[in-house]
């Protein structure tokens, strides 16, 4: 027993996911066209900005009610840089994006979290305030005119990304390593000290773990990845507006999290695919996409708490009841092992280190 | 001899309340030292002071030669001590065997925290896992989530993480708080079996039950009122008439049967 699979259950991916994923990039633009492959742009978007926002929220159990600001500083600089050099690649784009809102997430994180918990929480939705007022009072931010047809996506020499297609593969290659990026992180020694900090601080620092250094850098990398997320926003729809600082959005992250499951590496994805769906396929019609997401919310937490990526491991184990090994008392039934509810998130984590 | 903790003048006031007044101690290494007490003798106090969770208002703190006093508990884990807690402290999403893990990681055999090594990469990290799982009896269990773990069982993950770490100065708050019978008995077994296995190892525990002290003691401290007041071998602070005289003052709790 030299060999602990344990830890890669946690990500349930291998190697072969890469071939899977490229397949599926390149199968949507077959099977759908027009304002699908439109839709679907999208949603690769939400998905990395949940995949990011979870790694504040899930793994290292900080409530972040700002996450937008992020998303906003991406698509406001992807907005600005392209506005005055527009024959700047996107790439680079994208990588000023995830530099200045890594760094503006670590600053932030450094004194915000000399606090923790609801009043840490406060303070990121009042950073995600304050800089939606900016995009008012800052005159290059151009208030609620916002910057207005940013199509196309410069790829270095005269080759401009204009269409659909060429959007989504674009788009989807970021995505993809993004995530990927991710996922190498989730299995790394730091993934696993996230965890632990989550988990635990007070454990955590007795073992030596830097506690607030962990917490601030998953800021920072969910801060950054929002930003990318951010900035390919803003070449989906061609505008960079206030709007995109909405507060709401902030919000729909979370729910995306919570929906797929926030201890369930690929759960956000699954999350924010139903998300961005159900507004599509509902907006028109007689539902209202914000009492569906609602409901379905309500429904996971009460039955589902794992989330929808949760759903596998619980049909299994109805299937098949695991059977405690010799002393250890059973779980509670219906209480997953593996992962927590909602309400066993320790979102309040305690700031060891400052607490004295 | 050298001394591993010195703590020098040491006070702690909480809100106008004097948790722990002057006090001054020091651990050689290899000495096992309990401190003892009545309840609000201030002995949680002491062991968060030289544990990092508190700072004291007064004195200073010395570990391994250096002043340590504004030192966070994650730096003094890193420079060799470790602790348990009194309600076990375990990482509720990972089994018995990563939570071992988490421990060996930080600790001399470890290895740097990266965000892109794989963590299940660190062979010799995991060996030593399975090392101590077997010394502690945790095998069975290895694989099991720590959330389902029952009490006795979680206080055996807890030293057994503390052993991981491969500490020079373990703390032990009230090892066999909470446990049944039996369980304390088997924790008693086991903190005596590493006592000989590790015989460099520096331990300084609280406890209320005398047949843990008397079991792992080689030195008692007797603390009351925040002070302080007797300092020996167990037996001659079982023996001392102030000792009596502290436990009987008080609600004479029944586990000290003198």
């Amino acid at each position: 027993m030299t060999t602990p699979v344990a830890g890669a259950r946690a990500t349930l991916t291998s190697w072969h996911l890469i071939p899977l994923f490229v397949v599926v990039a390149l199968v949507i633009p077959q099977v759908t066209g027009g304002s699908y492959l439109f839709t679907w742009t999208a949603v690769a978007i939400w998905v990395l900005f949940a995949m990011g926002t979870n790694v504040v929220f899930g793994w290292t159990g900080l409530l972040s009610f700002g996450q937008v600001a992020f998303f906003g500083i991406g698509g406001y600089t992807v907005a600005v840089l392209h506005d005055r050099l527009p024959d700047l690649p996107g790439p680079v784009l994208l990588l000023a994006a995830l530099l200045l809102a890594s760094t503006v997430a670590a600053v932030f994180a450094v004194g915000a979290l000399r606090t923790s918990g609801p009043e840490f929480a406060v303070l990121t939705l009042v950073l995600a305030q304050v800089l939606w007022l900016l995009t008012y009072r800052v005159r290059a931010l151009r208030g609620d005119e916002g910057f207005t047809g940013l199509s196309g996506v410069p790829f270095g020499g005269d080759r401009v990304l204009r269409t659909d297609q060429e959007l989504w593969y674009y788009t989807i290659a970021v995505v993809g390593i993004g995530c990927f990026a991710l996922w190498r992180l989730h299995r790394s020694t730091l993934g696993a000290s996230m965890r632990a900090v989550r988990d635990d601080p007070w454990r955590a620092a007795a073992l030596g773990y830097k506690v607030r250094r962990t917490q601030i850098v998953a800021f920072s990398v969910g801060g950054g990845l929002s930003a990318v997320a951010g900035g390919l926003m803003v070449h989906h729809q061609g505008v960079a507006s206030p709007d995109l600082l909405g507060f709401a959005i902030s919000g729909e992250v979370l729910v995306a999290c919570l929906i797929g499951g926030l201890r369930i590496f690929w759960g956000p994805a699954m999350g924010a695919i139903v998300l961005v769906w159900s507004h599509d396929l509902f907006s028109g019609t007689e539902i209202d996409t914000g009492l569906f997401v609602g409901v379905l919310l309500l429904l996971i937490v009460l039955v589902l708490p794992t989330g929808l990526g949760g759903l596998p491991a619980a049909v299994r184990r109805r299937r098949r009841p695991a059977r405690p090994p010799k002393g250890l008392s059973a779980p509670p039934p219906g209480v997953p092992d593996d992962a927590g509810s909602l309400a066993r998130t320790p979102v309040n984590a305690l700031d060891v280190e400052d607490r004295r | 001899m050298s001394d591993l903790v010195v703590v020098d003048a040491v006070s702690k006031e909480y809100a106008g309340v004097n948790a722990v007044t002057d006090v001054s101690l020091t651990v050689a290494k290899g000495e096992r030292l309990a401190v003892i007490g009545p309840n609000g003798a201030g002995k949680s106090t002491l062991f968060g002071m030289i544990a990092g969770e508190h700072r004291p208002t007064k004195g200073r703190v010395w570990f391994a030669g250096s002043d340590v006093t504004a030192w966070t508990p994650s730096k003094r884990a890193s420079a060799g001590l470790s602790r348990t807690f009194q309600v076990a402290r375990l990482f509720t999403s990972m089994t018995v065997r990563e939570n071992v893990y988490m421990a060996a990681l930080n600790g001399p055999g470890g290895a740097r925290i990266r965000p892109w090594d794989n963590w299940l990469r660190h062979k010799g990290v995991w060996q030593l896992v399975d090392e101590v799982l077997e010394s502690t009896s945790l095998s069975p269990l290895a694989d099991a989530s720590a959330a389902s773990l029952a009490q006795g069982a979680r206080k055996t993950l807890e030293m057994a993480m503390a052993v991981a770490q491969q500490p020079v100065l373990l703390l032990l708050d009230e090892p066999t708080a909470g446990m049944s019978h039996e369980d304390a008995l088997g924790a008693v077994q086991q903190l005596k079996k590493l006592v000989q296995e590790q015989s460099d190892l520096t331990i300084v525990l609280t406890a209320h039950d005398m047949e843990v002290v008397f079991a792992l003691a080689d030195r008692v401290v007797l603390m009351a009122g925040g002070r302080t007041v007797v300092d020996g071998t167990p037996a001659e602070v079982a023996a001392d008439p102030r000792t009596r005289e502290i436990y009987l003052g008080t609600s004479a709790p029944k586990e000290v049967s003198l």
